[in-house]
């Protein structure tokens, strides 16, 4: 197929409130299978250039915008936010406004619902959403009884189970602990081996460098990086004048380097780190 | 208490919502025809087997103690100052008296409102909010007024938790909760301020997350709690019809030669929905005080 | 010396049954900066919600300095324990900074002097002299937040309680609740700190504890909990990324466990002509 899975050319956007537009001028573009992390700064406007992707800005959160957003080819403006679900799943920040239902299994089953996914199959989909988020045995219980962490494994696995095949998440992982971080980057990962295709924002610079295959990173509405992760991370120099860092490792090294006048090659991984690290001081 | 749907297994949550709503419907409907104090009580009597029934009595009972307010309310001052009453029936602290038809009157204002609210909170507590929308949906209600109806519902517990967080927060700052009564009033500022901006900050989120969950998409949609009419729906309507019909009888037939209202009826109603207010407000000042000395909670 | 907190036996059982922590026993002396780590719905805000008494333990006992806190109101514990709610919009509600920072004084009813000096003494320690008349909602989101913790610490309760503060924040944010941290200890609060975030644990280099399925798992120093392989596998932790590195380092001190970058730096500047042959230890 021709088409990318998403493109986005000369966006701009401004919220009506605001003098200056939070987007500038976007250009980029992702293929299917791809997964894309999306850095920045609070406030670069990270979150307001996910929202593009899926139509909710400007259709339903007001604005000023120019450009064009297309997804799997057809303009996104073409069609309304709801119809733009059945391909693009959407995961918000703050876990505790995207609770609803009066339990967790009503929680996962209302978006599949919506898409008139048979009752028989909703029940699959369920178990194998909560199984995903390591949430299984809670069904019954009501979204609010739950903690921080696990209500954002639920809002995860609400829209897990719609089975989109464009995934954009933000900031998912904020208020999870370790393993479930993890968790949550290997369920991006396994649904690029489907073949389907990522967004995800976070401040998890190691994860993001060891999953993404590119990354974008934005500041002030502009973008100011987009390339594989390697060769954003690498570039240590640029990532500190935007306030931003890079995976420990890769400024262990860069900082190994300035401090003892090395060379040894940059890394953005544990593993490669490791061994371009051993392999110097052999 | 999470929501004003209480979870249970009975034969009443396992009506259709459908079936329910016609409930209320004729509830309405007899509280208007049985427009006679003594009949009214009859049939709030009557109602109440169904809520031991649907196993909701204490949230019943505690929700219900609201609505009796109201008929206190209305029982004592339109009792004594209704131009209607012409008839004395008794006074109290010399120059109040309580008219025969201004009590009629009240009495069967406020049993109407006892009647109705009962129907209303036993539909509400044992019918799933998003059942009541599916089932609305399936009468060919529009799906947005489905939704701004199961919202309400759902809006419900979630301002009820951001209460409770506000209230500790504000708690967390040193704001005594537990003060005199004019500390209270002034503590209304602190509560309700954080509460409205982050209810309204909720539900604008809550809609754009409904939005990317295909909520208004075209097209059939689905549930994983299912709804049909059965047989119990059946026997239930036909019970209703029957009652309905009986009371038509009545208050065409017999209500010349019924005299069911007397002035004693009266007084007593009037007298035992002072005893129920006298203890509501007893059991208050009981807790207050408990508070003032326990300190905790 | 005395505790200043002493958790005794304390369990917690939700009115939905669910026990959230079980019999926990925790001394927490002045001075002391302490963290709380492990999985979602370990119980860690459950724990600490008991430190104000937002939370009354179902079983054993609390007492913070010479409070039962079974026996005592949450606004009087709330004045030598300040616990921070995560969202700052469930606290601020003043038109300006400088009435938000007053606030908790004027609760307590101090005299006015006394209120003066408390507020001035926040507005030094936050730099907040710039924004007093601020309308705290025409701030950002990071800047509401510290305004939030301020307004907290204005009252200057003894001990500072800190849920996630470094959610959803990025490098620079994490960076300044860093700073805020280390301030809170010099200006010689007790700080109790529940994170995620291991490199800030890395970081601080503070006493940790460890839950895990609502009880006490661990309690020692960060180091020593970091390279104790097995309770964190069972807490589902994992050290930050620069402690793995440096684990799987041949040449460096392997009795040691380099908790942040710089350490490692350190470490190889001090032993300046070995850095590439030889490490100690080993
Ligand atoms: N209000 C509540 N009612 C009932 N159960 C609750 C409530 N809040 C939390 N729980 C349950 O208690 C347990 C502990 O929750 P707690 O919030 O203390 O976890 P936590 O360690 O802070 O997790 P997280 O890292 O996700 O914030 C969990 O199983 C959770 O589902
Ligand atoms: N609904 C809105 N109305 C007006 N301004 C907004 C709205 N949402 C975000 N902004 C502003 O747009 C900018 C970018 O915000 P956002 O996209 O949320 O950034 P990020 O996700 O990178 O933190 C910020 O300055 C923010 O204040
Ligand atoms: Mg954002
Ligand atoms: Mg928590």
């Amino acid at each position: 197929m021709a088409s990318k899975a998403i493109e986005v050319n000369n966006l701009t956007f401004s919220y009506p409130d605001t003098d200056e537009p939070v987007l500038k001028d976007i250009n980029f573009s992702i293929n299917h299978g791809e997964i894309l992390g999306i850095i920045g700064p609070t406030g670069a406007g990270k979150s307001t250039l996910a929202m593009c992707v899926n139509g909710l800005v400007p259709q339903v959160i007001n604005g000023e915008m120019e450009g064009t957003v297309k997804v799997n080819g057809s303009e996104v403006s073409g069609s309304s936010v709801a119809k733009m679900s059945e391909d693009v799943g959407f995961v918000f920040q703050e876990p505790e406004n995207q609770l609803s239902q009066m339990t967790i299994e009503e929680e996962i089953a209302f978006g599949m619902g919506n898409l008139g996914v048979p009752r028989d199959e909703m029940l699959g989909r369920i178990t194998d959403a909560l199984d995903q988020v390591g949430l299984t045995g809670f069904e019954k219980r009501s979204p609010l009884a739950l903690s921080g962490g696990q209500q954002q494994r639920l809002a995860i696995a609400a829209v897990l189970a719609m089975r989109p095949s464009i995934m954009i998440m933000d900031e998912p992982t904020s208020m999870l602990d370790p393993k479930g971080k993890n968790e949550v980057y290997d369920v991006l990962k396994n649904l690029k081996d489907y073949g389907m295709t990522g967004i995800i924002i976070d401040h998890e610079v190691e994860r993001i460098a060891a999953y993404c295959d590119k990354v974008l990173v934005l500041h002030e509405g502009e973008v100011q990086m987009f390339a594989p992760s390697d060769e954003v991370f690498t570039n240590i120099g640029q990532l500190h004048e935007l306030t931003l860092n890079a995976p420990q490792v890769t400024e262990f090294l860069d900082s190994y380097n300035q401090a003892f006048g090395k060379d040894v090659k940059l890394s953005t991984t544990l593993e490669e780190s490791v061994d371009n690290f051993e392999s110097a001081c052999k | 208490m999470n929501s004003l749907y209480m979870p249970k297994d009975s034969l009443i949550h396992s009506l259709d919502p459908r079936t329910k709503m016609l409930f209320v419907v004729f509830v309405v409907a007899s509280s208007f025809i049985l427009n006679d104090p003594a009949l009214q009580l009859v049939f709030l009597v009557a109602l109440f087997p169904l809520v031991v029934m649907a196993k909701v009595v204490k949230p019943y009972l505690i929700s219900i103690q609201f609505l009796l307010l109201f008929a206190v309310l209305i029982m004592t001052v339109h009792g004594i100052y209704n131009p209607i009453g012409v008839t004395p029936v008794f006074e109290i602290f010399g120059g109040l008296t309580f008219k025969y038809e201004s009590m009629v009157y009240a009495s069967v204002m406020s049993f109407r409102i006892l009647v109705i609210g009962t129907a209303a909170v036993l539909f509400v507590m044992t019918t799933h909010p998003s059942d009541m929308a599916s089932a609305l949906v399936k009468w060919k209600v529009p799906h947005s007024f489905a939704f701004i109806l199961l919202s309400t519902f759902q809006i419900i517990p979630i301002i009820a938790r951001e209460a409770k967080i506000v209230m500790e927060a504000q708690q967390a700052r040193c704001l005594d909760v537990k003060g005199s009564l004019i500390q209270r009033v002034k503590n209304l500022v602190p509560m309700f301020a954080p509460l409205f901006i982050i209810t309204f900050m909720k539900v604008h989120q809550l809609s754009y997350v409904l939005e990317c969950r295909a909520f208004s998409r075209k097209g059939e949609k689905t549930s994983l709690r299912e709804t049909k009419i059965g047989s119990l729906d059946y026997t239930f309507l036909l019970g209703m019809l029957g009652v309905l019909a009986f009371e038509i009888y009545l208050k065409l037939f017999m209500m010349g030669s019924l005299h069911l209202t007397t002035d004693a009826l009266l007084t007593y109603s009037l007298f035992g929905t002072w005893i129920v207010f006298g203890f509501m407000i007893i059991k208050f000042v009981v807790k207050q005080f408990q508070g003032k000395i326990g300190g905790a909670n | 010396m005395e505790p200043y907190i002493s958790v005794k036996n304390v369990s917690h059982k939700y009115p939905n049954g669910v026990t959230a922590i079980k019999d926990i026993n925790l001394d927490i002396h002045e001075g002391e900066v302490v963290a709380i780590l492990g999985s979602n719905g370990s119980g860690k805000t459950t724990l600490v919600k008991h430190f104000n008494g937002l939370l009354k333990p179902t079983k054993g006992e609390i007492t913070v300095g010479t409070m039962n806190t079974k026996k005592e109101r949450i606004s009087k514990l709330s004045s030598q324990v300040g616990y921070v709610f995560q969202n700052p919009n469930h606290q601020t509600f003043l038109p300006s900074v400088r009435q938000e920072l007053a606030y908790g004084c004027k609760n307590l009813k101090m005299v006015d002097e006394d209120i003066e000096t408390r507020v001035q003494k926040a507005i030094d320690l936050f730099q907040l002299e710039d924004r007093l008349d601020d309308n705290p909602f025409d701030l950002n989101s990071s800047q509401r937040k510290e305004v939030a913790m301020a307004s907290i610490m204005a009252v200057s309760p003894k001990v500072i309680v800190l849920d996630e503060p470094t959610t959803g924040q990025d490098h620079k944010g994490c960076k300044r609740v860093l700073e805020l941290v280390r301030m809170f200890k010099r200006e010689g609060h007790i700080v109790v700190l529940i994170t995620h975030d291991m490199h800030l644990i890395g970081e601080l280099n503070c006493r940790t504890v460890v839950m895990n399925q609502s009880e006490k798992i661990a309690d020692d120093h960060a180091s020593v909990v970091f390279s104790n392989k097995g309770i964190m596998e069972e807490a589902g932790l994992q050290p930050p990324q620069i402690t793995q590195f440096a684990n799987q380092i041949t040449r460096f001190d392997e009795t040691k466990t380099y908790l942040t970058v710089e350490s490692i730096i350190e470490w190889m500047k001090a032993n300046k002509e070995e850095d590439v042959k030889v490490g100690t230890g080993s």
